[in-house]
């Protein structure tokens, strides 16, 4: 039972219990009638007995109204007799036990005796010899008590009858079968095809093919089924994208730390072998020692910046009165020395007295790592402006260049930690890709929102727009 | 011996190749984006290019592209993942060496390319001594020196690592094999011998705590005052 398909299922149980209704229905129909022929043939003997006892009682009176009355008897009771077994049906008279006159096929199996009383019968089914009768018997009425009729009739007849009732009945019962069996099937089978159709859509869905829906209509179950199934589709293909997405920046960054990592590595063994096993001059070491250095504050450098990046994620931040103009303006002066040796110009446009609650450091680490991006993107004589402006409630540090400028495409991956627009991660033109990354996190650790304007080939604006109560 | 082209954008990296490369006889140049290596490879005459992938401008897989095919080329990279491996590959480089390397073992690699290009040092000569590699022969003065399989195979391996000091594990792994059963004495005894026999006492240096190593720079490295061992 356990490997049919569901419609072969239906169909079976639905014959089955199609076919056992029928044919116990007809079965039941069939015994209820016989039963009812029975009984009428019963009744119809019965009144034929009851007439036969009247006659003869009228014909015994008129016997008895003379001489020779017991020859007389015994003739009247051979003429019904043999009457009567024209009509094919048997008949016994006794008067007081003797028997005058029988035509009974046979001795009735069981003994049944007259009810004292007249003109009450007692009759029974039975068999006579070979032959199943139904026999009536009474005592004749009056005067003529001591007479018993009995009167029988052969169920011959309706036992035939039956017999091709019930053929009719389960040929006409096994021909209803058929066309059952066949009907259903078919009617089945179609019915279960959107199923399959739509079994066979979420197979195809679940081997990669995620746009597709089922195509099934209507307002039955199966409708609704197809229906649910196009919407947990689309809840899932928008997931599976979301997750795809998620997992294709995650690799990319990891490949970003990868590399900006395995740089200052490379180099950092590099040297220190080349130490060890080199037949090198006293300023060679030097030098090697000094690369050694710079690029272990590299990795550090990067270390150090990962880390922040994970506790400004897990961690909240103490938030004390910050002035951020005064932030502003130490960072400025962080920045104005390399901003000088590339020949970039760095300077505040206007600088509102403004305060915010939060980390000194960190918002001054934001404020740096701004202006030092700013300062990369731009070639000699580029302008690199800060401001703070104070504005009602509202509070907008922004730092703008005159640089190289992003592409709609880079502006988008802006945030994304490790990120840089310059794909051979070239360390002349750049850092590591990690400050965008923290400074969005600070911004958003301050409850601030950090946004990026730009146009290649013209300049970059960042903003960050703090809320102040 | 072989000249060298190292395209490297990493400033520290660069040099570091190239010193090494220089330690052990080889000639180098410099190039520090995509496009230099490419014009660099075009106007000179080199044996073997060393380039790295992620560089600026044109990156090392285009610059392979459009370089000609008698130019073997290795490539060192950080991206140590199949595909860019394959990719790489395919592209009909002779190797690919994965950042961060073994100095040695990006020497050995080197080696390997150029004996298969027949671009490998076939004479050596220093502190009047000439080794032949093609006859296996070794003279001392003019005069012919008989030396012992083992005994020329370390010679080999010292001349090819020159400059650089290898440990006695390392020389009984390259010249004696990992299946050899023995002593590193096997190592200090073989090398008694060539010093010995070639008059190298002071060219064959022990380098405390670490191991031998063939110096050619003895003379110029004494005079620019050379710092203790390490």
């Amino acid at each position: 039972m356990r490997n049919l398909r569901f419609w072969q299922k239906t169909y079976l149980l639905t014959l089955a219990v199609a076919l056992v209704a029928l044919c116990g229905g007809l079965a039941f129909i069939g015994w209820q009638t016989q039963q009812q022929m029975l009984e009428a043939q019963v009744e119809k003997t019965r009144g034929e007995q009851a007439f036969v006892a009247q006659s003869l009682v009228r014909d015994l009176e008129v016997a008895h109204s003379g001489t020779g009355a017991a020859l007389r008897e015994a003739a009247l009771a051979r003429s019904y007799g043999d009457y009567y077994a024209r009509d094919g049906a048997y008949l016994e008279v006794t008067r007081a036990g003797v028997v005058l006159f029988s035509n009974l096929p046979g001795e009735p199996e069981a003994q049944f005796s007259v009810q004292p009383g007249e003109d009450l019968q007692t009759w029974m089914r039975t068999s006579l010899g070979d032959t199943h009768v139904v026999i009536v018997k009474s005592a004749l009425p009056d005067e003529f008590a001591t007479y018993e009729l009995s009167y029988a009739r052969s169920l011959e007849p309706l036992r035939a009858t039956w017999e091709q009732m019930r053929l009719t009945l389960v040929v006409g019962c096994a021909a209803v079968a058929l066309v059952l069996a066949v009907g259903l099937f078919f009617v089945l089978r179609s019915l279960s095809r959107p199923l399959e159709r739509l079994a066979h859509t979420a197979d195809t869905f679940a081997a990669g093919e995620r746009s597709v829906r089922s195509a099934e209509a209507g307002n039955d179950e199966i409708g609704t089924l197809s229906t649910s199934f196009n919407a947990m589709a689309d809840a899932a293909e928008a997931d599976i994208n979301e997750i795809s997405r998620i997992a294709e920046a995650n690799a990319r960054m990891a490949a970003s730390l990868s590399h900006e990592i395995r740089t200052p590595l490379t180099a950092v063994r590099g040297y220190a072998e080349y130490l060890r096993l080199a037949d090198a001059t006293e300023d060679e070491r030097d030098s090697a020692l000094r690369y050694v250095v710079e690029e272990s504050e590299r990795l550090q450098s990067i270390a150090q910046r990962m880390l922040q990046l994970f506790s400004l994620e897990a961690d909240e931040i103490e938030r004390v009165p910050v002035d951020l103009s005064e932030v502003a303006r130490r960072a400025l002066r962080t920045a104005e020395a390399a901003a000088r040796e590339r020949g970039v110009e760095v300077c505040a446009v206007r600088l509102d007295a403004a305060c915010v609650a939060g980390d000194e450091v960190l918002l001054e680490s934001l404020v740096t790592n701004l202006l030092s991006n700013a300062v990369a993107a731009c070639e000699a004589s580029g302008i690199v402006q800060v401001s703070v402006i104070a504005e009602g409630s509202r509070v907008t540090l922004s730092v703008s260049d005159t640089g190289r400028g992003l592409a709609p495409e880079e502006l988008e991956r802006l945030g994304e930690p490790f990120y840089r627009p310059d794909k051979a991660r070239s360390r002349a033109h750049g850092g590591a890709g990690l400050g965008v990354a923290l400074c969005v996190r600070i911004a958003q650790a301050h409850g601030a929102t950090l946004s990026f304007r730009s146009q290649e080939g013209e300049g970059t604006v960042a903003e960050a727009e703090f809320t102040v109560s | 011996m072989a000249h060298i082209l190292v395209a490297e954008d990493e400033a520290p990296i660069n040099d570091l190749i190239c010193r090494n490369l220089q330690l052990v006889g080889h000639s180098t140049a410099s190039a520090f984006d995509g496009a230099e290596a490419l014009t660099c490879a075009q106007g000179g005459s080199f044996d073997l290019a060393l380039i790295d992938v992620m560089m600026p401008v044109l990156d090392g897989f285009e610059v392979k592209r459009q370089l000609d095919d008698d130019l073997p080329v290795i490539f060192v990279t950080a991206r140590s993942d199949l595909s860019s491996r394959l990719d790489g590959l395919n592209l009909g480089a002779d190797d690919y060496v994965v950042k961060p390397f073994e100095t040695l073992e990006l020497l050995a690699r080197v080696e390997a390319v150029l004996r298969r290009t027949n671009r490998q040092q076939r004479v050596f000569e220093h502190a009047g001594v000439r080794v032949d590699f093609d006859t296996h022969q070794v003279f001392r003065n003019g005069e012919e020196v008989c030396l012992a399989p083992k005994e020329f195979e370390l010679l080999d391996t010292l001349v090819v690592n020159r400059n650089l000091a290898l440990s006695r594990e390392r020389l009984l792994e390259l010249v004696w094999g990992f299946d050899f059963v023995g002593e590193t004495r096997t190592v200090d005894m073989h090398v008694l011998r060539l010093r010995k026999k070639l008059g190298w006492e002071d060219v064959i240096q022990t380098v405390r705590k670490v191991g031998y190593r063939l110096s050619t720079r003895t003379g110029a490295a004494a005079a620019a005052g050379r710092g203790g061992h390490a």
